[in-house]
């Protein structure tokens, strides 16, 4: 993953800088971990990298990939097939069971249903909630939840998964628990890219990426 | 769930009003089916007319009534104007409102006339060309002072006498006999003071064989010209039922339209609500992979599925409708299966199409937006 110039401007009454020229080379296989404070663009710069927004200008290669001549619906195959997200907020859907809303990834993919059941449970198994399956997110902890999320994660095996503040709302014995099982996430195939504030999340970081104001330094 | 009530209430009253107007009409037909279907009149050119070489004659008739499915038939004439009808004691100024005809016996029996005392002509009458008469029981009650009398006393019809030889009782809605005072038809040929121009070959059939009836008439009565005849036919049976039905039906379709459209406005918005308290879901499972589309045809899904309940509940709660309405008139209940198997297929559409803005409106959502925590 590289990019090269970034910037990413939000248009609006006043227009804000958000990345102001932004060069980050991230290799496969490490877990990078990007801070600084609020506001200096960090969720900004995932979504950028998770495909979920588009550089203002500036390139973006992913695996080689210019994805700045890719169509929406090419990113979205892209995102569905090599990314993986959690989210502060979990984002589970509330009506879905767990194996329901760990299988959501795999839908849109053409999994025939039993197999999509069949990855899911193994993927909530894998994050130590073999015996939950059936639970409505309502029904779960917070440390649950998260963990719900990153199965969800990578149930579909993507090559890289982008946390933004993961730990944000857990307590620090559920955010240790979620730090092991997303540390243990990192292969040499691949790459972990966690926002965060914490510091004992970054201190298990490869390489730490600190976001001021737009720019990485 | 709520919402698909709109819809429903919709579906419902299209559903009662389509089975309500079927059930009111057949009803209607009942009544008067047997009169109006099965009576066919021939009208002969006015006489003066020479060139037309279709005429009334005596002998007609008998070939018209060995059709099938004829039942009676015979010549009616009118005379022009209003001939001046007094009865025996002059007392009172002649009347001059009364319609004259001169009527072969069957032309009178199929123009639905009952004799309510006395006698029909009979061919006696005819062959001797007897002076009576048949009067109306409007005449006989406006001649003789009662309905049912008048068989034995005299009758003046432009200063002639004939005897009465009975009276009888139009059907209801026959303006053509009704009031009339009848001579036997050999007083069409001409009789003091009278003149008879409009004749006509009154025909009653067998229930359903009117069509096919009033399409051999003109060949058989005057096969050297047919087309100088005009061939009356009762309203259509379809055509009757369709303008009874319009008739309310335009006034309940509209309200079923009005009531359908607010509950399609119903479910666009519940949906459109549905769509911003749901954004973050959109947003994940467009970061997941959903297409615009796909999240497009979620909410499409969703609404189709409302209007689909909301048909099914209406369709049924429309038939209970008509059956009640139905049963509360002793009507036979007619429920075409078009509208039972449409009702519920109009509601899913409408679903569909309150569907579309808040379907568009969810695949707008970006996902980077609708995921900031
Ligand atoms: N959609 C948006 N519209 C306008 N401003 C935005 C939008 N998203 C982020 N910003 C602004 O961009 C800056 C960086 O935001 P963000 O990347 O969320 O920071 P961080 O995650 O480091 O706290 C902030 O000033 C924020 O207000
Ligand atoms: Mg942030």
């Amino acid at each position: 993953m590289q990019l090269t110039d970034v910037t990413k401007t939000f248009a609006g009454a006043a227009a804000v800088s958000a990345l102001r020229g932004v060069n980050l080379e991230i290799r496969r296989g490490e877990m990078t971990a990007i801070v600084g404070p609020s506001g200096a663009g960090k969720s900004t710069l995932l979504n950028i990298l998770g495909l979920l927004d588009v550089p203002t200008s500036g390139r973006y290669l992913l695996d080689g990939t210019d994805t700045s001549m890719l169509r929406e619906r090419e990113l979205t195959s892209l995102r569905a097939v090599s990314l993986g997200f959690v989210f502060q907020a979990f984002h589970l859907v509330a009506h879905l069971n767990c194996v329901g809303n760990v299988m959501l990834p795999l839908v849109h993919q053409g999994w025939p249903r039993r197999e999509r059941a069949r990855l899911a449970t193994d993927a909530l198994v894998q994050v130590g909630l073999g015996h939950r399956l059936d639970a409505r997110p309502a029904t779960l902890s917070g440390g649950e939840r998260q963990r719900v999320a990153v199965a969800r994660a990578i149930v579909h095996s993507p090559s890289v998964i982008l946390c933004d503040e993961p730990t944000g709302n857990l307590d620090r014995e559920n955010s240790t628990h979620v730090m092991d099982l997303l540390r243990r996430l990192v292969t040499p195939e691949r790459s972990l890219i966690v926002v965060t504030h914490d510091d004992t999340v970054s201190a298990c970081a490869d390489r730490v990426v600190k976001v001021v104001d737009g720019a990485v330094c | 769930m709520l919402t698909a009530l709109g819809v429903a209430f919709g579906i419902c009253a299209a559903v009662a009003t389509l089975g309500i107007t079927a059930s009111a009409a057949q009803a209607v037909n009942a009544k008067f089916d047997e009169l109006t279907a099965t009576e066919v009149r021939v009208r002969f050119p006015v006489l003066d007319s020479s060139a037309r070489v279709a005429r009334p004659e005596v002998d007609q008739r008998l070939r018209v009534t060995e059709l099938n499915g004829v039942r009676d038939a015979g010549l009616v004439a009118q005379a022009d104007g209003h001939p001046a009808i007094s009865n025996i004691r002059h007392d009172d100024a002649p009347w001059s409102e009364a319609t004259v005809l001169a009527a072969q016996d069957g032309g009178l029996t199929a123009a639905g006339a009952t004799m309510l005392s006395g006698r029909m002509f009979d061919v006696g009458h005819e062959n001797r060309h007897d002076r009576v008469a048949l009067v109306d029981s409007v005449a006989a009650t406006r001649l003789f002072g009662e309905a049912g009398a008048g068989p034995g006393a005299m009758v003046f019809v432009a200063d002639v006498p004939y005897v009465v030889l009975g009276v009888y009782q139009a059907p209801a809605g026959n303006a053509g006999i009704t009031g009339a005072v009848v001579l036997p038809y050999w007083a069409a040929s001409g009789q003091p003071g009278l003149r008879f121009s409009v004749s006509e070959m009154v025909v009653r059939t067998q229930l359903g064989a009117a069509d096919q009836v009033a399409r051999e008439l003109p060949f058989v009565i005057a096969p050297q010209a047919p087309d100088d005849l005009a061939v009356l036919v009762p309203p259509d049976l379809r055509s009757l039922r369709a303008g009874v039905e319009r008739e309310t039906q335009a006034l309940f379709l509209g309200l079923a339209l009005v009531s359908l459209v607010i509950g399609a406005l119903g479910v666009s918005n519940v949906s459109y609500v549905s769509v911003l308290e749901r954004r973050a879901e959109i947003g994940l499972r467009r970061a997941v992979g959903a297409s615009r589309r796909a999240v497009a045809a979620q909410f499409c899904l969703e609404t189709a599925g409302l209007g689909l309940v909301g048909g099914v509940v209406g369709t049924i709660a429309g038939i209970h409708v008509t059956a009640a309405t139905s049963l509360a008139k002793s009507w036979l209940v007619i429920l075409d299966p078009m509208v039972l198997g449409g009702g519920p297929v109009v509601g899913m559409v409408t679903g569909l199409l309150a569907g579309v803005y808040p379907a568009i409106a969810a695949s707008r959502v970006q996902p980077a937006d609708a995921l900031r925590s």
